[in-house]
């Protein structure tokens, strides 16, 4: 069945010219175009479309507008906002309602790419309300004391941008919605941002704190004690593999480019457990309870009950997003790495297993017992790395020892 | 006079003796005379009248002549004779005259504020001789039934000590007034060691000239005529000088006060400053020509009034109040300090004033003083200076703003623009990706029927439709539109791209700046500057960039920055244009920018190099002046380097500076803080 798509822009041209470059897709896609909003409403009403791609500034509706009523509409649809805006207030508005966003001008290639990624994400959610839920996700949750803790060092006379990235780095929402952002074509950053750091860096703190702050991205809750904690938790731990995934990947002498793609897929590698928490939050619970009772892994639980584990819920969002393949991939699968269908050494790979030795080193020390994580050996014996597993823990024990030490 | 030569036998002369306490008297007597003569040598240098100066000197002259006259006759009466002693009137009389007029001279002359060495010299022989003259003469006068003579060498010795003694007086007064010396007063050299010098040389003269006399039997000094007797002169001399004495020194000082109280009435009198004294109960006493100006009442209205009449209503009630608690410890801080105050004129306007008020008691009365000076002028002096100062400010703020605005109307602009721009680069974008996949495909059909033209027809129709078809073909050059037609696609999409690029870095670039230093990858500013700024340089330089990190983050003003970058790649390709110049360029020589940043410490430093023509040595120094420009008119104002300076040293507490050889080239290097790294180190251990 080809996948339909939808086309809206004011400008009756820039649809011409779409739907000429995108000759080609003939075949593989079944392809409308609404001049302005009103008209793909009604398009919309009358049948489903798999992907909507929409101008910003239109008469009337703008992209944001429309992008708001095709969620509510028709939330499983892939949403890209294709626009030549240069206004970061008008492109802060889009982030919410649209999955993407592309700059005019834009070549067909790159539509076509954004679009096919989109569609393949479908592989990782195979279950229709889960993935209607997750793209009608709006707004992630953050605690309001990470809210007021990042305005308070924005606004302070001696703002540092490593303090801003320490305390972005405390919050798996915060961190996934600063990296979206910065590498978003709007501001056209000819690098990839694959670290918080680097996101205040080339962001700025005003584009920071205007995203922070935009009631479109983030829903600022209140939360207990306890809660705080997990979260804080969550993001620790979030944060532990992605160095440490990083710092395998160098040891392995892997490039920058990919030892900083490991290093982004992990800090962002648990968004799916905080999607759990918030939208399925009695399944959440569920599967804690049945992980404490130490049958399952949290990741088989959620299996069980959802028929999707966080890691792959996770992996479906940023995909929309347009985190990268191996980001993707990477967090889709880092409990179960053979269902990537390949044993090329990749992100994953070290993401794998520093998600493994992170629990390993916790359980150690905290004599706590959590899920009992696994280590997929026999993907490791595919990619012929099984031998470096010591000398993995040994740097394991060192990067996150140092962690440790430097967050006192 | 007769001289006395040869030895003196002793059997044959007068011996005398002295009282002492006579002599230390006629010491004390000749003290007095010139200690009272030169107290009025400042009032006869300060007299303006001809007349007042005669008095004076007369006076003065007079006082010192009788206190030489007087010395001589105490000084006689302290020598006791083994003989009665008389003195004839009239020689008496005539004494005093040399005495006197000796005195004029040394007194004219001690009134000068300086002498000439010849003219002290003089002064000293004159003086000299006149004490000499009285003495001598004095002892004319002397009448007893004895002959006396003198001793031509001790005569001589009596007038040279008159002499010597004097000129120490003068040398006194004359060349020891520059002697700093802690304990002595002006006024001691002035007049007290002179007047003792004076003494001196009197009674030195005196008693030296009494060893000269040799009294011997004989009738040499019996004269005739009236005589008075020794004591009785001694009486008269005393009184008379007594009298003098005390009534010079009660006219000086009685001129003294005078002169004060003139003075004194000179100050209150002026009309610059306001004087009033009120008593204890407020009541007005005194009220100077100076008050009157400023309050505009006369004096002989207020006197006898109450102070509040000045006061405005709201301080007038507690004026008394305030007034009766004079003793609580608030009035200390009031007394003595100047305050502004507002006080009510004669015709009821209120003006402000400085008022400065002290208390002072007279008898058991308590009395208060206050001067007072009006401030109108000044105030409105300040006021229209606050006025200009305001003006300027709003005229400073006023552009400011519109500078603002006008950067931030082109910012939207640039925004709008881009915006603009960036619809149709997308459809002609897509419309250009379209036509040539369109031409690949119709080529592929193309030549799948040019393979036609090499089957043999054997329909004659088919045959002249595939010879058209192969003639079209040709003249339209169909080889050359399938080489050309894809590439020429190819680069139109690149020129898409290219004005994409342009429009993104516009955007950026006048992209309205925050005021406030924001943290921004200076890589990036870097990029955006070299693409809007590339119409500058392309021409003459190929300019490369070499970035140690892929971004390099500082906090700083992008906009301002954004200037800077852009100002110095203007100047780098100018440089390199003077080098090169038309003809090189059209020549196609070029020569090189190289932008490079690193990260050193906590400073982002950027190179900028060109190999242009370098900067002299004799302007080297100069570059950061305003206004310094060696380009020709139109091409630069001189200003900018200064404001680059102005925006790296002050705005962003860096450091700007330049290499350069004449010849080949120069470097800017900027350095600016990445700033907050100290504070992140210091706080780490807390984290």
């Amino acid at each position: 069945m080809s996948k339909r798509i939808l086309f809206i822009d004011d400008e009756e041209n820039i649809l011409h010219g779409v739907r000429r470059s995108l000759r080609r897709m003939r075949g593989k896609w079944d392809m409308s175009f609404a001049v302005g909003g009103e008209i793909a409403l009604k398009a919309l009403n009358e049948g489903k479309f798999d992907v909507v791609v929409s101008d910003m500034r239109m008469p009337g509706m703008d992209g944001a507008e429309v992008m708001g009523h095709v969620r509510n509409l028709q939330p499983d649809s892939f949403r890209i906002i294709l626009s030549g805006e240069t206004d970061e207030t008008q492109f802060v508005r889009t982030v919410g309602p649209a999955h993407q966003y592309l700059s005019k001008p834009c070549d067909g290639e790159t539509l076509i790419e954004t679009i096919e990624t989109g569609m393949n994400l479908r592989l990782y959610v195979g279950n229709d309300p889960l993935r209607s839920m997750l793209g009608g996700v709006e707004t992630l949750p953050m605690p309001n004391d990470v809210l007021f803790k990042v305005i308070e060092e924005l606004d302070s006379e001696c703002a540092d941008a490593r303090n801003v990235a320490a305390i972005i780095e405390r919050d798996v929402g915060l961190t996934t919605q600063v990296l979206r952002f910065a590498n978003s074509a709007f501001f056209s950053i000819p690098i990839e941002v694959t670290s918080p750091q680097q996101a205040v860096n080339v962001l700025g703190f005003d584009s920071i704190r205007a995203m922070v702050l935009s009631a479109g991205i983030f829903n600022v809750f209140s939360v207990s004690k306890s809660e705080e904690n997990e979260l804080r938790r969550l993001a620790q731990n979030s944060y532990a593999i992605g160095t440490l995934a990083q710092a395998l990947a160098e040891a392995e002498g892997m490039d920058t480019a990919f030892a900083r793609n490991a290093l982004c897929a992990g800090c962002v590698s648990h968004i799916g457990t905080l999607l759990l928490r918030s939208y399925f939050s009695d399944i959440f619970k569920q599967s804690v309870e049945i992980c404490e009772q130490g049958e399952l892994t949290m990741h088989e639980a959620e299996h069980q009950l959802l028929g999707n584990a966080h890691g792959a819920l996770g992996g479906y969002l940023l995909g929309l997003w347009g985190f990268n393949d191996y980001i993707i991939e990477a967090v889709a699968y880092h409990h179960e790495p053979r269902q990537a269908g390949h044993a090329v050494i990749s992100p994953l790979t070290f993401v794998h297993v520093a998600q493994h030795l992170c629990a390993e080193m916790n359980k150690n020390r905290t004599q706590r017992l959590p899920s009992h994580y696994t280590l997929d050996e026999a993907y490791l014996e595919q990619t012929g790395l099984i031998p470096r597993l010591d000398a993995w823990r040994e740097i394991a024990a060192s990067t996150l020892t140092e962690k440790e030490a430097s967050n006192g | 006079m007769w001289f006395w030569v040869g030895n003196v036998s002793p059997g044959t002369t007068f011996e005398g003796s002295y009282s002492l306490w006579l002599v230390a008297l006629s010491f004390l007597f000749a003290f007095f005379g010139a200690y009272a003569a030169l107290i009025t040598a400042p009032l006869i240098a300060a007299a303006n009248k001809l007349s007042i100066k005669v008095l004076w000197t007369f006076t003065g002259s007079v006082a010192f002549g009788t206190g030489i006259w007087s010395m001589h006759f105490i000084g006689m009466k302290a020598f006791t004779l083994p003989f009665p002693v008389h003195y004839n009137i009239t020689l008496t009389a005539i004494s005093i005259v040399p005495a006197i007029a000796s005195g004029a001279v040394a007194l004219l002359l001690f009134s000068k504020s300086s002498a000439t060495f010849r003219e002290f010299a003089g002064g000293s022989v004159v003086l000299g001789v006149g004490i000499g003259s009285m003495h001598y003469i004095g002892m004319s006068s002397m009448t007893a039934d004895v002959s006396m003579a003198y001793d031509p060498a001790l005569f001589m010795m009596s007038v040279v000590v008159a002499v010597v003694l004097a000129f120490l007086a003068f040398y006194a007064k004359f060349h020891l007034k520059n002697l700093s010396c802690r304990f002595c007063k002006k006024s001691l050299l002035q007049t007290l060691f002179p007047a003792v010098a004076t003494a001196l040389a009197t009674s030195g003269m005196h008693y030296t000239a009494m060893t000269a006399a040799i009294f011997y039997p004989g009738d040499l000094c019996s004269f005739p005529g009236s005589v008075i007797d020794n004591n009785l002169l001694v009486v008269i001399a005393n009184g008379f000088i007594f009298m003098l004495i005390g009534l010079v020194i009660v006219v000086v000082q009685s001129r003294k006060v005078l002169e004060r109280s003139s003075l004194l009435e000179n100050i209150f009198n002026k009309k610059t400053d306001g004087i009033l004294v009120i008593d204890e109960n407020g009541v007005i006493v005194m009220f100077n020509p100076g008050a009157e100006s400023i309050l505009g009442y006369s004096s002989d209205d207020v006197i006898g009034h109450d102070i509040t009449m000045f006061m405005p209503d709201a301080i007038r009630k507690h004026h008394n109040h305030y007034l009766k608690d004079n003793l609580a410890p608030s009035r200390e801080n009031i007394m003595g300090q100047n305050r502004e105050i507002t006080v009510i004129t004669e015709d009821g306007t209120s003006i402000p004033a400085e008022i400065n008020v002290s208390t002072f008691t007279m008898g058991e009365d308590i009395m208060y003083t206050a001067t007072i000076r009006d401030l109108s002028a000044r105030k409105a002096a300040e006021q229209a200076l606050q006025e200009a100062h305001e003006k300027l400010l709003k005229a400073e703020l006023e552009q400011e703003r519109q500078q603002a605005s006008r950067l931030e109307a082109v910012g939207q602009l640039a925004s709008g623009i881009a915006h603009e721009i960036n619809t149709p680069a997308q459809y002609i974008r897509d419309n250009l990706t379209f036509l040539k996949e369109g031409v690949d495909d119709l080529l592929g059909v193309i030549k799948a029927y040019q393979e036609l033209q090499a089957v043999s027809p054997q329909d004659a129709a088919l045959a002249e439709k595939m010879k058209a078809a192969a003639l079209a073909s040709e003249e339209c050059d169909l080889d050359y539109l399938k080489d050309e037609m894809p590439e020429a696609f190819s680069q139109a999409i690149d020129g898409i791209g290219q004005v994409a690029r342009i429009v993104s870095a516009m955007k950026e670039f006048s992209h309205p700046s925050s005021k406030e230093k924001t943290q921004t990858d200076i890589n990036s500013l870097i990029t955006t500057t070299t693409t809007v700024s590339r119409n500058e340089w392309k021409y003459v330089a190929d300019l490369s960039t070499d970035f140690e990190t892929d971004t390099l983050s500082v906090s700083c003003l992008p906009g301002e920055m954004n200037q800077v970058l852009l100002n110095l790649i203007v100047n780098a390709a100018h440089a390199i244009g003077d080098m090169v110049g038309d003809d090189g360029a059209a020549a196609g020589a070029k020569g090189n920018i190289t932008i490079s940043t690193r990260l050193d410490d906590d400073w982002a430093e950027i190179r900028i190099s060109d190999t242009g023509s370098g900067i002299p040595k004799s302007v080297q120094d100069k570059v950061f002046t305003p206004f310094f420009t060696t380009k020709e008119v139109g091409r630069g104002s001189g200003q900018g380097l200064p404001i680059c300076r102005d925006i790296i040293v002050n705005k962003h507490a860096g450091e700007m500076i330049f290499e350069s050889v004449e010849g080949e080239g120069t470097t800017f290097i900027i350095r600016i803080p990445v700033e907050g790294r100290n504070a992140v180190k210091e706080k780490q251990p807390h984290e």
